[in-house]
């Protein structure tokens, strides 16, 4: 049984996301705001879509496993913490900061997305890792 | 599920690699060498045998770039039969541990 769990976490373990790509989306998507934040559009908008298509696949590319536990609870559980990831992020744009702060803000701004997207993209990747190496999910579940 | 002891899974490489194709729908050879910690020759054996059995498929496929990959699915037959066959040594382990202690061991398994 040792044996069993065991190789369960090491092949849990072996097929997680590389961090480096959660945190080059997660860096897209922070420049992207810090962009707007700038009032700078279009820029952010091919910036966006173009880092999105880019990590996606690097990430499949790369990917060593398919398969992620999608019942209830894991939506569930991902709804509610991209919603905090979100919340974060729409607080930050709705801050209008004096002139003068403008580019300080911006920057600033980016920051807190780079932070809250990685934090989002990490925890998602180590929850669904954790559910598949205790086995903790119902076969009609893994898609 | 059904408990149900399997003489071809029970050899503990084909266990371990069952197990850790049991982690996902499927995966990669290399994830499963490392998982497992075997030779990619004993890994390719083992593999075959577990093929040969209908437990699991393999199929390699192309990259945009670098070599073909190969992918590793365990098939609805080998799923049940990986189950049931942990079910079956949860079983053993509750039977040794009542006639060891005289108490109940029993304990959730590992589910899926």
């Amino acid at each position: 049984m040792k044996q069993i769990a065991e190789s369960r976490r090491a092949a849990a373990r072996a097929t997680r996301r590389p961090w480096w790509t959660d945190l080059g989306l997660a860096g897209t998507a922070g420049v992207a705001v810090t962009l707007t934040l700038l009032e700078l559009w279009l820029p952010a908008v091919l910036l966006w879509v173009g880092g999105a298509v880019v990590f996606a696949l690097i990430q499949r590319r790369l990917a060593r496993r398919r398969g992620q536990v999608v019942d209830e609870r894991a939506l569930g559980t991902r709804a509610w913490r991209f919603a905090l990831a979100y919340g974060v992020l729409f607080v930050v744009l709705q801050v209008r900061p004096p002139a003068a702060w403008q580019p300080w803000y911006a920057l600033g701004a980016g920051i807190v997305a780079v932070a809250a997207g990685f934090w989002w993209l990490r925890w998602d990747d180590r929850y669904q890792a954790r559910r598949l190496a205790a086995g903790d999910f119902d076969r009609y579940d893994l898609l | 599920m059904v408990a149900r002891f399997d003489d071809l899974i029970h050899a503990p490489t084909r266990l371990r690699i069952t197990a850790a194709l049991a982690a996902g729908a499927e995966l990669e050879f290399s994830a499963v060498e490392e998982a497992v910690g075997v030779s990619t020759s004993l890994l390719s054996k083992q593999l075959r045998l577990l093929a040969d059995a209908g437990y699991l498929t393999l199929e390699k496929r192309p990259q945009p770039f670098g070599r073909p990959r190969t992918w590793i699915r365990l098939t609805p037959s080998g799923r049940r039969a990986y189950l049931g066959h942990v079910a079956a040594l949860q079983q053993l382990v509750a039977t040794a541990s009542d006639d060891t202690f005289g108490v109940s061991a029993r304990r959730p398994g590992p589910g899926v």
